[in-house]
């Protein structure tokens, strides 16, 4: 049996825009926990700006859906679709590095690696206190 | 009658998880253990969703949810889609694969002797992992946190009763490791491959107590960025006082799950 998630997808969310960035993802995920996808900017870019970082995989029709006009979904009827509609808008697909302006998303084969992904983004996580 | 009766033996025997589970889990002893396959002892294990409603059939299926094998039922969930880990049958081999960006699954609530305990996995650390990758923790935040987690060097480290207790370098990454962290009669240790380790630094390993509260697997508390980037295998936790025998069994199955050779 070969699975349907074919894709892997690593969306980096401005911090600006995680709330839109959370609504669209409420929009083409699948549970109504989806508007947590985005929580702590725990990653910067060469210039010190924050961003929400999130990798899954990913059925095709996720990419065929971020193109398309948004509907709500049946697990979220009262999301807010206008926030979901500013997010789309902001979405630049394989466009390279991530800016604070767009919300940049690296879509690939399911067996790329998401560190891979986050690299291409321009990426590098915040340091954190150990333990 | 007496050819089913040695067919009955001849089973039981040939199940070393079930009779792991009556060893570990037979007197009523609280935890969870779990064995990220689709399908465990004939009953589906693992879901993409956390409802439990979508089974996973495929290498490269999300999962949402894994079934405590355990007579408890303290199963582990995911219910944010893109949080979910990837089931991989690689090498004939089961895992759940982590990204080390945002994967972890919550564990329930386990209360328990918090002097008496045990922690076990059979965990892969990837190369090019960053920033302490925990693959186990507590929800919490702040200097309150009990985990365990290896380092770049392939120190393993402990915490319990905020302190924090660490082995010399022993883990070389990529590579498979079963390792257990054990709380008995409040006093920390750890046992890696089956040898059991000292700390080389870190308090002194007495009189505390592990802190309960809901465990994560994949990360060390949630809203961090200490994901796991690499694979598990197996993994359980249990309260109560453990024998040496128990442990081996432990290492034992979880060896034979994660293809570590002991």
């Amino acid at each position: 049996m070969t699975t349907q998630y074919q894709q892997r997808a690593t969306i980096a969310a401005p911090a600006a825009h995680i709330p839109d960035a959370n609504q669209l993802a409420l929009c083409l995920g699948e549970s109504t926990q989806d508007e947590r996808t985005f929580t702590v900017a725990s990653y910067q870019d060469a210039s010190g700006n924050l961003y929400a970082v999130a990798s899954t995989v990913t059925k095709p029709i996720f990419a065929e859906m971020a193109g398309q006009p948004l509907q709500a979904p049946d697990h979220a009827r009262g999301m807010d679709l206008a926030a979901a509609t500013r997010a789309q808008a902001l979405l630049q697909i394989n466009g390279g590095i991530a800016t604070p302006d767009v919300i940049a998303v690296i879509l690939g084969d399911r067996l790329e690696s998401a560190q891979d992904h986050i690299q291409i983004l321009g990426l590098t996580p915040i340091p954190q206190d150990t333990p | 009658m007496l050819n089913f009766g040695l067919i009955g033996r001849r089973r039981r025997r040939s199940d070393p998880l079930a009779a792991l589970i009556t060893q570990l889990f037979g007197n009523a002893e609280q935890g969870a253990i779990y064995i990220p396959r689709p399908i465990v002892n004939g009953t589906q294990a693992l879901f993409q969703n956390a409802a439990g409603t979508t089974p996973v059939t495929a290498d490269g299926d999300p999962v949402g949810l894994m079934i405590d094998q355990s007579p408890n039922s303290n199963n582990a969930s995911q219910s944010v889609s893109a949080e979910r880990q990837v089931y991989t049958l690689a090498n004939g081999l089961d895992f759940l694969l982590f990204d080390a960006v945002n994967d972890h699954l919550l564990l329930p609530f386990i209360a328990g002797d918090a002097d008496n305990f045990v922690f076990s996995i059979a965990v892969t650390l990837n190369v090019g992992s960053n920033n302490n990758p925990r693959y186990f923790g507590l929800v919490g935040t702040g200097i309150n946190l009990q985990c365990g987690y290896i380092n770049d060097s392939g120190i393993i480290f402990t915490r319990v009763a905020n302190t924090t207790y660490n082995t010399g370098s022993e883990v070389v990454l990529g590579n498979t490791y079963v390792i257990s962290h054990i709380v008995q009669n409040g006093i920390p240790s750890i046992r890696i491959n089956a040898v059991n380790k000292n700390f080389s630094a870190g308090g002194d390993p007495t009189a505390n107590s592990f802190f309960s509260n809901t465990g994560v697997l994949g990360a060390g508390y949630e809203s961090t960025s200490n994901k796991l980037q690499g694979k598990i295998h197996a993994a359980l936790f249990r309260y109560g006082s453990i024998t040496e025998s128990q442990l081996s069994d432990i290492d034992t199955y979880f060896a034979s799950v994660a293809g570590v050779t002991l």
